[in-house]
């Protein structure tokens, strides 16, 4: 009985210390997995996961419908662990892999490899001997290459110690197309600067926010899977007012005027005149931004804006607008184009060929400088002054790139004599094509100083969310409505029999322009041999799809705005129209225009 | 002495049914207990595995980021090349290289189908939606 007793005690007692010891187990348990759960699992993972930094994706650029201009090309930085990379064997067959693959030397990838430890210096002078964690073997690795290779040693077990860093390369899919415009960007200390053009101009909102992520990775250091990814920002999307196709066409058509002419430079402006949007720009030489060895300042500088020339002739009809706006003269009047010669102040002005009694849309058509002067004569220093100021000469465009030069018109008060006879014909005045382009426009557009458009919208690739940048509202320059007609009226003359520019005429179509031959400024006088040559015009004439400017810097052999500049002027300007499917005014016109080429 | 053996027997029974019912209820509050327990620990356990699960599938759709990943590096690469590949240059470029005998079309050959779309297709039940194609040939469509 008391044995039994005993025993039953002893087996309750067994039983409670059971249940003690599962209570506690349990209890352990709980505060293992359940209270401390996230502590100790986040301690674990710090043991098998890594931290690496990372960005967005840079904003890229696209063309008025949407064609890619700049985007980031996927690439991999290929790194190695020398001291996780094996023996001498595996060091050997990674090399060979890596070597055949990437163009490098693989004796070179392999001396990288087998040196599995370096020398170190410490504070106190003495020399430590620690293991070698890091060696570069290849930099922007494409990415169907890198993926290959990560495949090639993943398969022969050769992955150990080799990491492919991911990265995006900015890329410009279209070469040279735009590039000066596009700018570029250079990589220093693996920041990303941008040096030129809208990548600069825009890079606070193209530029993407920084991230830091988390992966587990393998004992080897192989990253397994990407764990937690901090949220970023990438940057907007930039939509330009270019049209590529126009732009290919007026960046062919520019090669080919280098090819025949030779100019130092040369440069092509197509703008719509109502809205002031771009719609192509080139100038030449230009350069290819993903092959750098093209890029010489002058190549990349953006002259359009930032050079500036005296635009001759192709400033008459502006200078004469002012005279017919305000009834001084108008296209019938009779001006004495003293038979080709002329003595004002005591300096001779002379015109290219002789003339005589002529009116003002003769004086427009034969770019007559005597008739010209004498005309701004009639305006006075003030009303000329004011009429090149209100077509936008001496001041910025609104284009949004730097540095845009203003160019030069100076206050009346600050001319000489002979000011008022060669500001009017584009001499002493200078201006940079992107400002001469606007100033045609207000000729094109019924006299309103239209603001350059070159961005038409921004686009958050996170949202969806588009902004469209506003149109600002055009100055009013003509007074009396009547002026744009009869400015158009004298300008299609230029292109017609007689006209300075027969070259620029396209057949069906109506073209309105006016030529531009100036000497350049050598310092202390004018050149004799070296000339600016430009052609300034719109087309249709009477209902304008856009305002083209073309201008040559120093063309060899002949040096005549018409001759160089207006063939140009009139494939781009063909080509456009067709492209545009604008009707041609003449419907038969284009078809026998065909025949005389056939 | 008979009488005192009844009396003990008495006694002890009345004992042993008082410790048999101790030890009875001990028993069920042990049972108890010891359902408790086994609720607490399956409690504890799905817990833990509900965890590991949890883990598990984090892992699953971190790999699936990371292939998602991937497949727009792909995408990327793949949209620039094709950009690359429908420049005017490169089109051009080819169309010298295979001698292609192409020109552009005269004005009065282009035809301009505008396409209004006045009803989105979703709204008439599945059906196609109502296309509307105006034909724009302009003065004269017999040429060349």
């Amino acid at each position: 009985m008391i044995r039994n007793n005993t025993l039953a005690v002893r087996i309750k007692f067994l039983l409670i210390l059971i249940i003690l010891l599962f209570f506690a187990v349990a209890g352990r348990l709980y505060i293992v997995q359940i209270e401390r759960h996230d502590e100790l699992f986040n301690k674990a993972r710090e043991q098998y996961t890594s931290t690496r930094k990372t960005s967005g994706k840079r904003g890229e650029i696209y063309d008025y419908s949407g064609n890619l201009l700049v985007g980031n090309i996927p690439c991999s930085t290929i790194e190695a662990d020398p001291y996780a990379c094996g023996n001498e064997e595996q060091c050997r067959q990674t090399s060979l892999i890596l070597g055949k693959y990437l163009n490098i030397p693989s004796e070179k990838i392999y001396s990288d490899l087998i040196q599995k430890t370096r020398e170190r210096k410490r504070s106190d002078g003495t020399v430590e001997t620690v293991p070698r964690r890091y060696a570069l073997i290849a930099r922007d690795v494409p990415l169907p290459k890198s993926e290959m290779l990560k495949k090639m040693l993943r398969e022969q077990n050769l992955i150990r110690g080799i990491s492919f860093k991911e990265h995006s390369q900015r890329f410009y899919p279209k070469n040279e197309l735009l590039a000066n415009i596009l700018g570029f960007t250079n990589i220093e200390r693996d920041q990303l600067i941008a040096q030129l053009g809208i990548e600069k101009f825009f890079n606070k909102v193209i530029s993407p926010s920084d991230s830091v992520y988390q992966y587990e990775r393998s004992r080897d250091g192989v990253p397994l899977a990407v764990q937690h990814r901090q949220s970023v920002n990438d940057g907007v999307n930039i939509y330009l007012t270019i049209q590529e196709p126009i732009q290919s066409i007026l960046e062919e058509e520019l090669d080919k005027l280098m090819a025949e002419w030779q100019p130092q430079a040369a440069y092509a402006i197509m703008v719509n005149p109502r809205n002031g949007n771009i719609m192509a720009i080139a100038q030449r030489p230009t350069f290819n931004p993903n092959d750098r060895s093209t890029m010489t300042s002058d190549a990349y500088r953006m002259r359009f804006i930032s050079d500036t020339l005296e635009p001759g002739s192709t400033m008459k009809p502006i200078s004469i607008s002012g005279a017919i706006d305000r009834h001084i003269v108008n296209p019938q009047t009779m001006i004495d184009c003293e038979k080709g010669i002329w003595f004002y102040c005591g300096k001779s002005l002379s015109d290219t060929s002789p003339h005589g009694m002529m009116n003002v849309a003769g004086i427009v058509q034969k770019s007559s400088n005597i008739g010209t002067a004498k005309i701004a004569l009639m305006m006075g220093p003030q009303l000329l002054y004011d009429t090149l100021r209100a077509f936008g000469f001496g001041q910025r465009t609104g284009i949004p790139l730097q540095p845009e030069t203003i160019g030069r018109l100076i206050s009346p008060k600050n001319w000489d004599g002979l000011s008022i006879t060669r500001f009017p014909m584009g001499y002493g005045v200078s201006c940079s094509p992107v400002q001469l382009a606007r100033a045609y426009c207000a000729l094109a557009n019924g006299g309103r100083l239209v603001s350059l458009r070159l961005v038409d919208r921004v686009e958050n690739p996170d949202t969806g969310i588009t902004v469209k940048y506003p149109v600002r509202e055009a100055h009013k320059i003509y007074r009396d409505p009547a002026t744009h007609r009869k400015m158009i009226e004298m300008m299609k003359l230029v292109t017609r029999q007689g006209g300075t520019a027969r070259q620029a005429a396209i057949p069906g179509y109506e073209v309105a322009g006016k030529t531009g031959t100036s000497r350049k400024w050598e310092g202390k006088h004018y050149s004799n041999t070296r000339y600016f040559a430009s052609f300034a015009g719109f087309a249709p004439a009477d209902n304008p799809e856009f305002v083209l400017v073309v201008i040559a810097d120093e063309p060899q052999k002949r040096h005549y705005g018409g001759v160089v500049t207006g063939p140009a002027f009139k494939n781009i300007a063909e080509r456009t129209l067709r492209y545009l499917n604008i009707q041609p005014t003449d419907p038969h016109m284009p078809s026998s225009s065909i025949r005389e080429r056939r | 002495m008979n009488l005192q053996t009844r009396e003990n027997h008495r006694r002890k029974t009345v004992r042993s049914s008082r410790s048999q019912r101790k030890a009875f209820g001990f028993s069920k509050a042990l049972l108890h207990m010891l359902i408790l327990g086994v609720i607490l620990f399956a409690l504890v356990t799905m817990r833990i595995s509900l965890a590991d699960q949890t883990a598990k599938d984090n892992r699953i759709a971190a790999s699936l980021k990371s292939q998602i990943h991937q497949y727009e590096r792909e995408l990327e690469h793949l949209k620039l090349k094709r950009e690359a590949l429908t420049s005017w240059t490169h089109v051009r470029a080819k169309i010298k290289q295979y001698n292609l005998a192409l020109s552009a079309p005269e004005p009065l050959q282009v035809m301009q189908v505008v396409i209004d779309r006045r009803s989105n297709p979703a709204d008439v039940g599945g059906a196609s939606g109502q296309l509307l194609a105006s034909q724009t040939w302009r003065s004269g469509s017999d040429t060349q």
